[in-house]
């Protein structure tokens, strides 16, 4: 199974520079703040992995770490077998040429300031010696692809509708090819009709260019259609990693099936109470301690990543030594 | 409606920046907006007044052939001086003067200003603080006081006080330019490009300057009347060069020669009614572009 997967991330380790003030006589704050801790996943060939999480759970900075926006602190990312090292330009360039990203807000993503045409062209590496008219032939072919009209490559993002700019992301992500793009919650700001052409667009080319997605989201209809194998991350731990259909039908950790019952009772009777209470992420012990109801004395220590056939949970409830407490 | 569509084309225009068509139309809905029009017309004549203005001084102004403290008449048209100069043509070549120092201090402060503040913003880290600490530095520093030991030190030539209004105020533009950059600098497209490869510089060339550049425009046009005001008031407390000829250097003669004690209002009336002309004009255009640049806000 090591051999086709793409991309390969074990004890990925993310942490910014806590920026909060320190209390007068309260003492030091934290220097670091922990974003992401042991992320560890795989990418098969011709598989989409979807990423769930609630805001701030770290979704995005996971997508930014991988396109090497942030370096991690520890953790190893191989892609086609090759390590990435973050110190290294040409690694990074490798990765880049290899991961492409689409950011959720298709506004702020494109320069107002340039034509579709010069934005899609951002995506041709820019040490990269092509020549123009080849550089304008890869253009044209990869906006017909996504399906932009040609009449729209000279016109400015202002004048083109929502959809349409998340087009053109698309096509600058991808009109240098890519193994892996990531999608950053693509359709989360476009309205539901224009999500389902983007959708059916994205599946599109994921057979045409044999492209492999790495989806974030928290629309759990985006993850059923589009996702294989799905992680699920809280405050910057994957709590479980499994296929789409077991964590449906059966998921392992409490959380995973916290959150499967707001999208389940959501779906039948349009309401949803919560039966847990909603706490903090805990410091200690397994981080999802303090709103678990299935919480024991063991959480007080970090659980271990429990590899249970084709998934993965992080808890204490799925550990074999369990027998000799 | 018409107004919303001609909005947008502004958006399109500035946005895309560059060639001639584009700014000529951008020229066109300026002419739509009210304020944009008398501004630009107001600026634009004191403009020309600056540049061809000495041609039709019927005078030399620093040559005496009239009687002193002369009230208008037929030959000398804004009367005479202490020593019978004709004020007309001191009003006309003084503008030349005043309009050059503004526009050389608003391109001394806005090049340091924006290089710092972009330069600050994008980097971030290191560079940004000590950047910013001169800057903190240079603005806790009260400005008037400062200029006018400076050009009482230095040799009271035109090109000392340029060099001097120029770099004391360029750390104001940079404090302004680096917050917008810092906004700028978050956007996912600078992430895009950074991911394809460019490098900061260019990212700085392709990605920022020109999103910052009606905000520059409007610093631009308030440096350049902040100097001219700057300069005069140097000039009134006699500071610079005295024997140039500018409206700063008329308001100082006619303090110091007792044009008030004669009731010589002819002689103070012009370079004033100048200074405020160009101060309303700079605010009537930088209004426009505010406007065009942010139509959210509207504009009647």
């Amino acid at each position: 199974m090591k051999d086709e997967s793409i991309l390969n991330v074990s004890g990925l380790k993310v942490r910014f520079r806590n920026r909060e003030k320190r209390g007068f006589l309260t003492g030091a704050a934290e220097k670091w703040k922990v974003v992401l801790d042991d992320i560890s996943f795989s990418v098969n060939e011709g598989e989409t992995l979807g990423i769930v999480g609630e805001t701030g759970s770290g979704k995005s900075t996971l997508a930014r770490t991988l396109v090497g926006i942030y370096r991690p602190v520890s953790g190893e990312v191989i892609l086609n077998g090759k390590r990435i090292d973050y110190g290294k330009k040409v690694d990074l360039v490798y990765l880049r040429n290899n991961i492409g990203i689409v950011f959720q807000d298709p506004i702020g993503s494109l320069n107002p300031r340039l034509t579709v045409r010069e934005i899609v062209r951002e995506g041709i590496p820019f040490n990269r010696k092509i020549s123009r008219k080849e550089q304008d032939n890869s253009i044209s072919e990869i906006t017909d692809l996504v399906g932009l009209s040609s009449s729209k490559l000279d016109e400015f993002p202002e004048t083109i509708s929502g959809g349409e700019k998340q087009r053109v992301s698309l096509a600058r992500a991808l009109v240098n090819r890519k193994k892996i793009l990531l999608l950053d919650e693509p359709t989360s700001s476009l309205d539901v009709s224009i999500q389902a052409q983007i959708l059916n667009l994205l599946r599109k080319l994921r057979e045409e260019l044999s492209v492999n997605y790495i989806f974030i989201t928290h629309d759990f209809n985006v993850i059923k259609y589009m996702c294989d194998r799905i992680a699920v991350l809280y405050y910057g731990q994957f709590l479980e990693v499994s296929s789409v259909q077991d964590l449906y039908e059966n998921p392992f950790h409490p959380y995973s099936a916290e959150l499967m019952n707001a999208n389940l009772t959501l779906e039948t009777s349009n309401k949803f109470e919560s039966q847990y209470e909603i706490g903090e992420p805990s410091r200690e012990g397994c981080i999802y301690v303090n709103s678990c109801p299935k919480r024991f004395s063991k959480c007080s220590l970090p659980p271990p990543s429990i590899p249970l056939g084709n998934r993965v949970v992080k808890c204490w409830l799925y550990s074999s030594d369990d027998a000799k407490n | 409606m018409t107004n919303s569509t001609h909005i947008n084309d502004v958006r399109k225009i500035i946005a895309s920046g560059g060639s001639m068509t584009r700014f000529r139309s951008f020229l066109k809905q300026l002419m739509r907006n009210w304020k944009g029009r008398t501004g630009a017309l107001i600026l634009l004549s004191l403009v020309l007044l600056a540049i061809f203005g000495y041609l039709f001084a019927p005078y030399n102004p620093v040559s005496s052939n009239a009687p002193s403290f002369q009230p208008p008449t037929h030959s000398h048209l804004l009367g005479t001086d202490y020593i019978g100069e004709d004020i007309f043509s001191w009003f006309l070549v003084g503008a030349g003067t005043s309009l050059l120092v503004g526009a050389s201090i608003a391109v001394i402060a806005i090049t340091i200003g924006v290089a710092v503040g972009v330069i600050a913003g994008y980097f971030g880290g290191y560079i940004d603080n000590g950047l910013m600490r001169v800057v903190d530095v240079l603005l806790v520093i009260p400005g008037f006081p400062l200029l006018v030991i400076l050009s009482a030190f230095l040799p009271p030539t035109l090109e000392t006080t340029i060099i001097v209004l120029g770099i004391l105020s360029w750390p104001f533009i940079s404090r302004v330019i680096r917050s917008q950059t810092l906004t700028l600098r978050r956007r996912p497209y600078i992430m895009a490009s950074e991911l394809s490869g460019l490098s900061g510089l260019r990212i700085i060339v392709r990605d920022i300057i020109p999103n910052l550049i009606p905000l520059i425009f409007i610093n631009a046009i308030f440096l350049a009347i902040g100097g001219v005001v700057a300069q005069a008031g140097l000039a009134f407390f006699g500071l610079g060069d005295l024997r140039s000829v500018n409206w700063g250097t008329m308001l100082y003669w006619f303090q110091a020669e007792d044009g008030i004690v004669y009731n010589a209002w002819w002689w103070l009336i012009p370079p004033g009614i100048g200074i405020i002309l160009l101060g309303v004009g700079a605010n009537f255009l930088s209004n426009a572009v505010y406007e065009i640049t942010q139509p959210a806000r509207g504009s009647k």
